[in-house]
């Protein structure tokens, strides 16, 4: 008993000791995983709780036209949110930013009624007059930040070039989607303390980053010509009551795009309300045969590829059968002698059937794809369809007649008008573009357009000017007569092409495409111009690219030439 | 006993230097806690002076940071208000709505015919009276965008918004 009690009166400091060591052990451990092995999480877990974090947002980007004018911009309006716990009357509350907001109370008392939820949009981007008259009930719960809104002062002018933005402010369409780096800016970075409260603690503010505004984009386009090409072509899709419509007005040599109008078309500031129809910007995304209008390319690639003379005299039947299928002339029912440019200003199906027969599959294909078809035109704009155009190696055994005049290939206006301004440009391809500069930060110029595609040579310069000899008699003697302007020298084109009927063989005889494509001075050309109009009808009958198309083209031609101050080259004004 | 009184005489003087010594010391003692309690109040008081300097430099600072904030309230302002009115001028600009006021509410309508005037600048150069006025077919934009129409629309404007 007595051995038992000195041990234990002599063990039990040890015990103590070893308790204490213990316990310290323990404590330190604890320390050493809040103090290092956790301690990031723990810092980001209290600089949760006591800090309040902003986005600063930038402010995106202006666009212009050519000369300065405002296209879209952005201005601040105010969106009220709220947090439900601090909410204590509800009903209230819902009752009095309705009456405000004209909102629907029941929906707003049921956003308020959630306390677990510490964040809920009230309205997204209101003016900032309605947003003062809310603060200045002093709701509890009830708060204010500052958004951006972008705003179209043209509303529908340029509406498919131009895009719109989301709630967010992301570009969705348009140059809007297309430069949406450059134009939407760093967002910057905020962060102030609260308390226990979630009251914001004064004086406490950090800066993380500033904001870097979005830079401004001017655009090629010019929005006078753009105005009288819109209200141009709205104007004869009514009278002709056609379906859609566009019309882009091109510079030959530099690529840079004056105009593109379409139909139908929306209102920037509203195009949520739009369908999606409407959206659709048809100058680079609608598909259609071009028939005839197509003919040109083919002259030039039998005539570049060295196949046929320009001189060749061919003598054509009304019809001729290639592969199976019959290709007659619409108009002719006689034999003729035509040279090659009797056969383009005459738009002769069967002629120009035969001139392609004298190129291989492989040759007619490279020259097609060289004019750029079945590729993008690479044109700054989103959504650019390239059209359906098959490898020979899957033509059939009348693909290639058919496709001479523009049947069995689909195509969009922009690269219609791209491979006119070939020839248009001596031979050499212009690369489109939409975008002229974008003006940095400092207002210092950042970017000038570069082009996509590397400029080459499509055909040669002698063969260009005889194709563009060619077009001009077109204007002149041929189809493209009612595209003549007074002073001018046209070299154009006319094309009215059959709608092929959807899921099913053959085409229909009394649904057509009216297109028209020509550019002026023929000499130097300073502007080039496709028309396309969907599905006219007059009550005459008469629906053809000479007749519908060719007067919207005269007319805009005419509206730019003037505007622009380019003076006439010839002496027929009288 | 000669040890002894010596050793009293060595008492007698050392007490003596032990009590000056003393009384040097306590004045030592004294003239450092002097110094001590000066210095410590002068510390004190140059303590007082920096947090006050720094309270002082603290509150002319949040002043200054107020008129900063107001300035840059005042710039926000009115960079909103010139934004705005940079809007309404496009949307006033807008050829959509001048070509809508002219045909609408003045009453102008697309032109007949079109004159133009074809000016031969070296018999300008030489000669008088050689203006030719020359005719051709009519278009309808050149009466609606010519320079002269749209400054006679904007003045129009401007006098019915300023008048």
């Amino acid at each position: 008993m007595e051995i038992f009690r000195r041990v234990k009166s002599e063990f039990r400091p040890i015990l103590i000791f070893l308790v204490f060591i213990f316990s310290f052990l323990t404590l330190f451990n604890r320390l050493i995983n809040l103090q290092v092995l956790e301690a990031q999480e723990y810092v980001e877990f209290a600089n949760d709780q006591q800090n309040r974090n902003y986005n600063l947002f930038a402010q995106r980007g202006k666009i212009y036209d050519r000369n300065g004018k405002e296209l879209a911009l952005s201005l601040h309006q105010v969106t009220i949110f709220a947090n439900p716990y601090f909410i204590k009357d509800q009903l209230n509350t819902a009752i009095k930013l309705g009456e405000i907001l004209n909102m629907d109370v029941e929906k707003l008392k049921e956003k308020l009624s959630k306390p677990d939820c510490g964040f809920v949009y009230i309205a997204r981007k209101i003016s900032p007059e309605l947003a003062d008259r809310i603060m200045d009930l002093n709701l509890d719960g009830i708060y204010s930040a500052r958004e951006d809104k972008r705003f179209y002062p043209k509303d529908s002018q340029a509406c498919h070039l131009i895009g719109f933005v989301g709630l967010d402010n992301n570009g969705l369409a348009g140059v809007e989607l297309e430069y949406e780096k450059q134009l939407h800016g760093i967002d910057g970075k905020m962060s102030v303390k609260q308390d226990g409260l979630g009251r914001v603690i004064p004086g406490t503010y950090t800066l993380k980053s500033d904001p870097v505004d979005g830079y401004d984009l001017h655009l090629t386009i010019d929005e006078n010509i753009q105005f009288y090409a819109e209200s141009r072509l709205k104007k004869a899709i009514k009278k002709t009551k056609a379906i859609r419509g566009s019309v882009i007005i091109m510079e030959p040599h530099t690529g840079e795009i004056l105009a593109m109008a379409n139909y139908p078309d929306f209102d920037l500031n509203e195009f949520d309300k739009s369908g999606n129809d409407s959206l659709k910007n048809i100058a680079i995304s609608h598909n259609y045969e071009p028939g005839s209008i197509l003919k040109f390319v083919t002259v030039a690639s039998v005539i570049d590829s060295g196949a046929v003379s320009k001189d060749a005299i061919f003598h054509l039947p009304p019809t001729i059968k290639v592969g199976g299928k019959i290709i007659s002339e619409p108009f002719r029912h006689v034999v003729k002698d035509y040279s090659v440019a009797d056969i383009l200003i005459n738009s002769a199906n069967v002629g120009t059937v035969i001139l392609s027969q004298q190129m291989t599959n492989e040759v007619y294909y490279n020259y097609l794809f060289r004019f750029g078809f079945g590729q993008p035109t690479g044109i700054d704009l989103p959504g650019e369809e390239i059209g359906v155009f098959n490898h020979y190696s899957q033509w059939s055994g009348s693909s290639k007649a058919t496709i001479s005049f523009g049947q069995g290939i689909s195509i969009t206006p922009i690269q219609l008008l791209r491979a006119m301004c070939i020839i248009a440009n001596d031979g050499i391809d212009p690369n489109p573009h939409i975008v002229k500069r974008i003006y940095g930060e400092n207002g210092d110029i950042d970017y000038f357009p570069q082009p996509r595609i590397v400029e080459k040579r499509v055909i040669s310069y002698e063969n260009a000017e005889t194709i563009k000899s060619m077009l001009v008699r077109v204007v002149e003697e041929g189809t493209g007569k009612n595209a003549q302007i007074p002073g001018y020298e046209i070299a154009g084109k006319t094309g009215t092409a059959q709608k092929p009927i959807e899921g099913e063989r053959g085409y229909y005889t009394d649904k057509s495409i009216c297109s028209f494509m020509g550019f002026t001075p023929a000499d130097d050309p300073v502007l080039a111009c496709v028309v396309m109009i969907d599905e006219p009808s007059t009550e005459d009958g008469r629906v053809w690219g000479s007749t519908i198309a060719a007067p919207v083209f005269k007319d805009v031609m005419s509206f730019t030439l003037n505007y622009l101050r380019i003076p006439p080259s010839t002496t027929d004004i009288e | 006993m000669i040890d002894t009184r010596a050793e009293l005489l060595l008492k007698k003087r050392s007490n003596k230097n032990i009590k000056t010594y003393l009384i040097k010391q306590e004045r030592v003692n004294v003239q450092g806690s002097v110094i001590s309690l000066t210095f410590f109040i002068a510390l004190i008081i140059l303590l007082g002076l920096l947090m006050f300097s720094v309270v002082l430099l603290n509150f002319q600072i949040a002043q200054n940071q107020l008129i900063i904030d107001d300035i840059k309230n005042e710039i926000n302002y009115q960079y909103e208000i010139k934004e705005r009115s940079s809007f309404k001028i496009s949307q006033l600009q807008s050829p959509k709505r001048i070509y809508e006021e002219a045909i609408v509410n003045l009453g102008m309508t697309d032109p007949d015919e079109i004159n133009y005037i074809k000016i031969d600048t070296y018999q300008v150069a030489n000669k008088e009276n050689t203006l030719e006025e020359t005719q051709i077919k009519p278009t309808e934009q050149e009466s609606i965008f010519s320079s002269k129409f749209m400054e006679d629309v904007y003045k129009t404007i401007l006098t019915l918004l300023f008048p």
